[in-house]
């Protein structure tokens, strides 16, 4: 039988693995914004003012995640199969009260 | 047995090697669309069925999407592109994928609520930028017509 396989679709996945490591310091309603750019650095992307911040993540030959810089292909980003993308939005106050995480085929 | 489009495109591109002269010779094995070849993945149709045209925020398509590939015009326009195989080309000794790319466009208005989306496709690359273009365009016009005269 032959069976296609399909172009794989963005994909959003449960920030939840990140909670448990590298952003385990995040706490909703909590944390605030100045605390994750001094625990991560500099986003890659950082929208609305300051209100979003995107982060991008890389696991090493060791499996560790490192943080990486934005790569450009022309205008556009271009990207290395296996990145994690966390995406925070900060409410008013400047505490972090949603994220959500998509991962790069 | 599950056999991937990877498999006959390895396949069909054997079969042409054995079977075709030493001349130049050139085969295109059209296929359905598999594989991603740039981008971090499709975004279909069913993906963006929840905007909402002067609801959804720029907040929500960035937590749907994740980082966009493109950030334009004050952020009023933000660009996620990808590309995906649409069957394979041999020539000579050599070959390789036969490309189609997507552009998935969305313009937000000043409150960064949407305000209008388009996924475009296109054989090459420079015809999808000229539509990006197109759009930056016309966001400018809009937003110069929509400007209140300065005394």
């Amino acid at each position: 039988m032959v069976a296609g396989c399909g172009t794989p679709r963005i994909t959003p996945v449960d920030p939840e693995i990140f909670l448990n490591s590298e952003l385990a310091f995040i706490k909703d309603g909590i944390t605030t914004r100045e605390e994750v750019c001094l625990k991560l650095g500099v986003p890659t992307a950082q929208l609305e003012g300051d209100r979003i911040l995107m982060f991008q993540f890389l696991a090493d030959q060791d499996g560790k995640w490192q943080l990486i810089s934005p790569k450009f292909g022309g205008v556009l980003r271009r990207w290395e199969g296996g990145t994690m993308s966390p995406g925070l939005v900060f409410g008013n106050g400047g505490v972090l009260p949603r994220l959500s995480m998509v991962i790069s085929k | 047995m599950r056999i991937h489009h990877s498999d006959i495109r390895g396949i069909l591109l054997f079969l042409a090697c054995l079977t075709l002269p030493s001349t130049p010779w050139r085969v295109i094995i059209p296929l359905p669309e598999h594989g991603l070849l740039a981008g971090r993945g499709k975004i279909e149709e069913s993906d963006i069925a929840f905007l909402k045209v002067g609801v959804t925020t720029r907040g929500e398509v960035l937590l749907r999407f994740g980082e966009p590939d493109g950030v334009l015009l004050d952020q009023r326009i933000l660009a996620y592109s990808w590309a995906v195989s649409v069957g394979v080309v041999a020539v000579g000794s050599g070959g390789g994928d036969i490309w189609k790319y997507y552009l998935f466009m969305v313009e937000f208005d000043e409150e960064g609520r949407l305000k209008r989306e388009e996924i475009n496709s296109n054989r090459t690359w420079q015809n999808l930028e000229a539509m990006l273009e197109e759009w930056i365009k016309q966001s400018e016009n809009e937003n110069i017509r929509g400007k209140p005269c300065k005394d």
